[in-house]
């Protein structure tokens, strides 16, 4: 029996009987209470998509960049990898599961989760090492949706197990085949970006972030790296003006929603509002660790419905009443999108004197979306590799963003960007 | 009051000091070969630069290193230009001294452990440099202590080296003191 859900980017995504009962899994239709975007709708209202509709979406594209690879390259796969049809289908299973499964590990409110992860482990260095949410959906996979998959002998017919999918997901993959098709969950043309991309600009009501999937996907190749021998996905020469349009679409992106002033304001605020949320609960600020059972189904009670019920309430503190409220901090300095050294000095100038009376700093590169190593590999007929940023003019001038900026309370934001500007206006005139 | 917040003048001087002490090893200094080059500075010689590495297609890899390479060199403390025979190749841009006078603190405390490891690792090219990294990775994160495992899982993940070549760069870093593994 094959299902079709209707899906405003795709238009329909097919799933099976297997995959619709995997979808219907407790642990999978969490990801329906978290927002794909956090809190940007207090800018774009109506960023209220969730990971959900995004996940399908990512197995909808995964898929389909995999039957077009193999579609190219079906011979050259079978001798570099040892494929044969039946192997070729199993792995194109692995895929979509491992696509699908691969945001079950998110937090509430996204990747605003992110820094309220506790420590895996401390390094040699005695540093801190700190679980990521990709650690939560391993662990998820693994102890939540075993018996979905390894012991659902009605519809695995091809023996997948969790293990299987977690080493496409997981960051030490196991074989060389692997590492290539990892590319199409976590690389430079992931299915993850191209989805979010589509999605987000959607949502956001937005003219950036569409660029030409079908093309992408059409001009999708096997490429091998020229100074080693490694396989990558690269594009065919046809395709560089569409590669250069992805690459555009997710600056554009960055800059005018990811990344976009207000929304990275909640971010903190959402951020800190579950830090005190946690410690109330669990006495320090963290969630639980995916280390056992009983740990996983505490942290999969998280969600946003559970954050904002107790924001509603009046639990979390006052980071919840700016929330509530809309009184949040303010933008009262920034560098340019790519700053100067002389811009980093004033930053560091700037920051070190006003630091007891900002809200917080902000840096583009603390953020997931962050850009940069936008380099596509591209293949021309005679079997040539050469980097995107050799065709385009403007990948090659492009600039990872690196802006940084300074909030302060609302309360006392006049004053203090006023104390800034003066402060920069007495610096620059000696 | 806001959190601490340090701009990594550390890092992106590091990646200047590597291009330009690199200069002259008559070796292509590439993106493959300074991501491998301060993996090993991080896990060998113990020098705390702070990137985070997974393992993708060039062996262990670090986003934020490349994204943070771009950065340096659109402020021209580095060049990158892509050679005709493939590969890039990275050299001291015009500000490249303004990068490394910044983080002279943390580049002249680690200096000894830097030149040591651009003594031993910097004559290799990338793909000589990638077999190093990926081994070094296996012993570390996978905790990894046997030969002969290390090189079967070595080869799985670039079957384009013979074991044979795998076992000799296991040998040549546990002989150099390297790596702790049982032989």
């Amino acid at each position: 029996m094959v299902y079709y859900i209707r899906d405003p980017i795709h238009g329909f995504i097919e799933i099976d009987e297997w995959e619709k009962k995997i979808i219907n899994q407790l642990a999978f239709q969490r990801l329906r209470r978290i927002k794909q975007l956090s809190l940007s709708n207090m800018v774009y209202p109506a960023t209220n998509h969730t990971r959900f509709e995004h996940s399908l979406g990512v197995m909808h594209v995964a898929t389909q960049m995999f039957d077009n690879i193999v579609t190219r390259e079906r011979d050259f796969l079978m001798r570099e990898f040892g494929y044969d049809e039946a192997s070729l289908k199993r792995e194109r299973t692995i895929v979509r599961l491992a696509s699908l499964l691969h945001d079950v590990g998110h937090s509430p409110f996204s990747h605003a989760g992110e820094e309220l992860m506790p420590i895996k482990t401390i390094k040699q260095d005695g540093k801190p090492e700190y679980y990521q949410h990709e650690d939560y959906s391993i662990a998820i996979i693994k102890n939540m949706f075993k018996e979905c998959i390894d012991n659902d002998f009605k519809h695995n017919k091809l023996r997948i197990t969790v293990d299987e999918i977690c080493d496409l997901l997981d960051k030490k993959p196991s074989s060389s085949k692997k590492v290539f098709w990892r590319n199409l969950i976590s690389g430079q043309l992931d299915a993850d970006r191209a989805d979010y991309l589509l999605r987000d600009s959607y949502y956001a009501g937005v003219n950036y972030g569409k660029y030409d999937l079908q093309r992408i996907l059409r001009t999708l190749t096997v490429i091998k790296a020229p100074e080693t021998e490694d396989l990558l996905i690269g594009i065919d020469c046809r395709g560089w003006h569409a590669a250069e349009g992805l690459i555009i679409a997710r600056y554009q992106m960055f800059t005018q929603v990811y990344f976009q002033h207000t929304r990275r304001a909640y971010d903190h605020h959402i951020t800190e509002a579950m830090k005190t949320l946690l410690k109330k609960e669990y006495g320090k600020g963290n969630f639980p660790k995916p280390d056992t059972k009983k740990n996983i189904q505490e942290y999969l009670n998280w969600d946003d419905w559970k954050v904002e019920g107790l924001i509603k309430m009046g639990e979390a503190g006052n980071h919840g009443e700016i929330i509530l409220n809309r009184t949040h901090f303010r933008r009262v300095y920034e560098t340019s999108e790519v700053p100067s050294i002389e811009e980093l000095d004033e930053f560091e100038s700037v920051y070190s004197t006003f630091r007891d009376e900002i809200g917080f700093t902000d840096c583009a590169e603390k953020s997931w979306y962050k850009t940069g190593d936008e380099d596509i590999p591209i293949v021309d007929e005679n079997k040539t590799v050469k980097p995107l940023s050799l065709y385009s003019n403007l990948i090659k001038n492009f600039a990872p963003v690196r802006q940084m900026r300074i909030y302060a309370p609302y309360e006392t934001k006049d004053n203090i960007k006023k104390e800034i500007d003066d402060f920069r206006r007495k610096k620059r005139h000696g | 009051m806001g959190e601490f917040y340090k701009i990594p003048w550390e890092k992106y001087g590091m990646i200047a000091y590597l291009a330009k002490k690199i200069q002259g090893l008559n070796t292509q200094f590439g993106k493959t070969t300074i991501q491998k080059l301060i993996y090993i500075l991080q896990e060998i010689y113990g020098v705390n630069i702070g990137y985070k590495y997974i393992l993708y297609n060039y062996g262990p890899y670090s986003q934020d290193l490349a994204s943070d390479l771009d950065y340096v060199a659109a402020l021209d403390g580095v060049t990158i230009s892509w050679v005709n025979s493939g590969g890039y190749d990275i050299k001291p841009g015009d500000r490249n001294e303004v990068f490394i006078e910044k983080s002279s603190g943390f580049i002249n405390l680690n200096k000894e452990k830097i030149d040591q490891a651009i003594m031993e690792f910097g004559g290799y090219n990338a793909k000589e440099l990638e077999l190093r990294a990926t081994i070094i990775y296996m012993v570390h994160e996978h905790d990894e202590k046997d030969i002969e495992k290390i090189v079967e899982k070595v080869y799985d993940l670039k079957p384009y080296f013979s074991c044979e070549k795998i076992r000799s760069a296991v040998i040549e870093l546990k002989e150099k003191g390297l790596l702790e593994i049982n032989i």
